[in-house]
């Protein structure tokens, strides 16, 4: 055994063997070629979107426009329990990230809702960057998605996770 | 001043669209034959932070970096299917012209004062790209500054773009060329190695990829036609016009990827002589270059993975030779039996046994960084006599002009990834008789070279590239010309596939 893998008598000590190929395929999807180890920039980063869309969550419900009723109170919400995330995410080695994901998708549909309500957009009223905050609850939370998606589809790993690499 | 968009700039930006694309895409190709990025010039199995495979790391005692490739589709790399010589072509080809056009479009840009819209000339600049991202995560379009032919936030991305990435990714890959990184030793240590070097590189493809979204992205959030039309009559009057010529400008493009990758698929040699033309010229300038390299043992590979013989860890490539003379020499180690010939067009042909050798040799030894073409590096301490103080013993005959290596390797017999016949490489007299080209019987003090890095003798040319360093060396002749050799080519590989013998980068 060499980390946790058997070496003995396998396919690949005497022929080329690959991930990932769909039965009488030569080429798998793109993005499985792409397997990135660095663990705990990954860690680091996630928790960085959280405590994003965790700040810009607290700025716009510290705002003059509500995008709609009890919207503040959700968003405070989103910022108390991504402030949790985040301490946890620091302080311990737990994998975490499917909190994170209800965090970003609670985010998510704050704005959907504010799309159906009074948006703080620049058109409704908003200024730039209560505008701009507003916007980024939206891109941090689809970026959290994205990255958690890459880390399901094992794109990139987060510590305490590691590729295995072995060559 | 009145920026405009003069003709020099938008032939720039569509000479680049093409350079970029193609170098990008060649570049794809040169990275799947070694996918994956390392922190440390020692390639340690296992450290690296990425890899572009869905190969399963080999599970025998002992793999060549020769099977370690994937064949991307043609789609995505040029041309596709693992062919990383081509591959290579490509991309100095196309680099020869995109860095020609940059530095033209440089001196363009001083000249005419038009610096100044890349350049920020105040402060304010700053902050005003600041106010630009947030309208644009407000989602609003931010203004032009006065005067200026686009807003700060794209004043300052262009900018960096044309002066700081495209001069980093530059340098970055003139040091992946052995002569050059090995001249300039202390340079390529001081930034950390082949592999940091390497790893920049690709950091400024992800770059290049990064700002060509994000670009393509604005202009159609700015109006497609209206920025394309500026693109191609240097003004927003005839946008429509605009937008239809710069459209049927990216078919073409398109079309010349399909092309070149299909031509290239078809007839690779027709894209070697395009290389040689191009890319010769300039690359045989860095035969000026000796090797000089100056690590010391600290700096072998082998002891970051705190193993006592540091030998192991020098990476292989290529199988050892497996006929019956090979492994009765091998049997007897090498000692009392080996015997190199040097003879062909010289004056004094000479029989040199390894107790030979060690004496003419006395003590001399260089360490030095190992270029693998496909991409990794290792340090080892190389004990030998350099080529330069054989040919003075042997003596050429006036009009020698290369001296041939051959070795017991038959890639055909030995190696099952490829085909064909006795391995064997050549030198340029110059290359030859360069201080750092050397004929290796010990590695690291720790005896005779390892059967996978070479045993019992090897050649080191320490300006090229690892293939071109012929291990498991029966021979060497002297010729006065090398093209009437097998394919005359130069080499197993020059014939075999499609690599220049002159490979200097």
């Amino acid at each position: 055994m060499r980390a946790g893998v058997d070496m003995r008598g396998t396919k690949n000590a005497t022929e080329r063997v690959t991930e990932h190929l769909a039965p009488g395929r030569k080429r798998a999807p793109l993005l499985r070629y792409i397997r990135i180890n660095l663990p705990r920039t990954t860690r680091l980063l996630l928790l960085l979107v959280i405590a994003i869309i965790a700040m810009a969550s607290a700025a716009v419900a510290l705002g003059d426009h509500e995008p709609f009723p009890y919207a503040n109170e959700l968003m405070w919400g989103v910022f108390g329990g991504s402030v949790v995330f985040v301490a946890v995410g620091l302080l311990t080695q737990a994998r975490i990230w499917t909190w994170g994901l209800g965090i970003a998708l609670a985010s998510l549909l704050v704005y959907v809702g504010g799309l159906a309500g009074d948006a703080p957009y620049v058109w409704n009223g908003a200024s730039v960057v209560l505008a701009a905050t507003w916007n980024l609850t939206l891109i941090a939370s689809v970026g959290y998605l994205v990255l958690y998606w890459a880390l399901q589809y094992g794109m990139i790993v987060a510590a305490p996770d590691d590729q295995n690499f072995m060559d | 001043m009145d920026f405009g968009y003069p003709w020099w700039l938008r032939a720039e930006h569509f000479l680049n669209l093409i350079f970029i694309s193609f170098l990008i895409r060649s570049g794809i190709e040169i990275l799947g034959t070694y996918p994956k990025l390392y922190r440390s010039q020692h390639n340690v199995a296992g450290t690296a932070w990425g890899q572009f495979t869905i190969q399963r790391a080999p599970k025998h005692k002992y793999y060549t970096v020769g099977g370690e490739y994937d064949d991307y589709s043609p789609r995505i790399s040029l041309p596709g299917r693992g062919l990383l010589g081509l591959g290579r072509y490509w991309h100095f080809i196309t680099v020869t012209g995109f860095v020609t056009s940059w530095v033209i479009y440089l001196v363009l840009l001083i000249v005419t004062d038009q610096w100044r819209r890349y350049v920020p000339t105040s402060l304010d600049t700053f902050t005003q790209a600041g106010n630009d991202i947030l309208a644009y995560l407000a989602f609003t379009v931010p203004q032009a500054v006065y005067g200026m032919p686009f807003n700060a936030i794209q004043q300052l991305s262009y900018g960096f773009v044309i002066l700081v990435l495209t001069p980093l990714v530059i340098i970055t890959g003139i040091f992946q060329s052995p002569a050059i990184a090995n001249y300039f030793s202390r340079i390529t240590r001081a930034v950390g190695g082949r592999q940091v070097i390497r790893t920049i590189h690709f950091a400024c493809l992800v770059a290049y990829v990064a700002f060509f979204v994000v670009h393509v992205l604005m202009v159609v959030l700015h109006g497609y036609a209206h920025e394309t039309a500026k693109m191609v009559f240097g003004n927003s009057e005839r946008p429509v016009a605009g937008a239809i010529v710069f459209s049927i400008s990216l078919v073409f493009v398109v079309v010349l990827h399909v092309l070149a990758t299909r031509w290239t698929l078809a007839n690779g040699r027709a894209v070697e002589k395009l290389h040689n033309v191009v890319v010769r010229p300039w690359t045989n300038l860095l035969y000026r270059l000796p090797a000089r390299m100056h690590y010391d043992r600290s700096n072998v590979t082998g002891e970051d993975v705190g193993l006592d013989n540091t030998t192991h860890n020098f990476r292989g490539s290529g199988r050892p030779p497996e006929n019956k003379e090979y492994l009765a020499l091998l049997a007897n180690g090498f000692e009392d039996d080996y015997v190199l010939e040097i003879g062909g067009y010289v004056e004094r042909p000479m029989s040199l046994t390894i107790h030979d050798l060690r004496e003419l040799a006395s003590g001399h030894a260089q360490t030095t960084l190992h270029h693998c073409v496909q991409g990794f590096t290792s340090i080892g301490q190389w004990s030998g006599i350099p080529v330069a103080d054989l040919l003075d013993l042997v003596r050429p005959l006036p009009g020698a002009t290369d001296v041939v290596y051959t070795s017991f390797q038959d890639m055909g017999r030995d190696d099952a990834l490829y085909e064909g016949g006795t391995y064997y490489e050549s030198n340029p007299m110059i290359e030859a008789r360069m201080p750092q080209t050397l004929i290796a019987f010990e590695l690291n003090d720790e005896g005779e070279i390892p059967v996978k890095n070479g045993a019992p003798a090897r050649l080191r040319v320490e300006t090229s590239t690892g293939f071109r360093s012929l291990k498991w060396l029966e021979r060497i002749e002297v010729v006065n010309r090398y093209d009437i050799i097998l394919e005359g080519r130069g080499g197993y590989f020059e014939d075999a596939d499609f690599y220049d013998r002159n490979q200097l980068i």
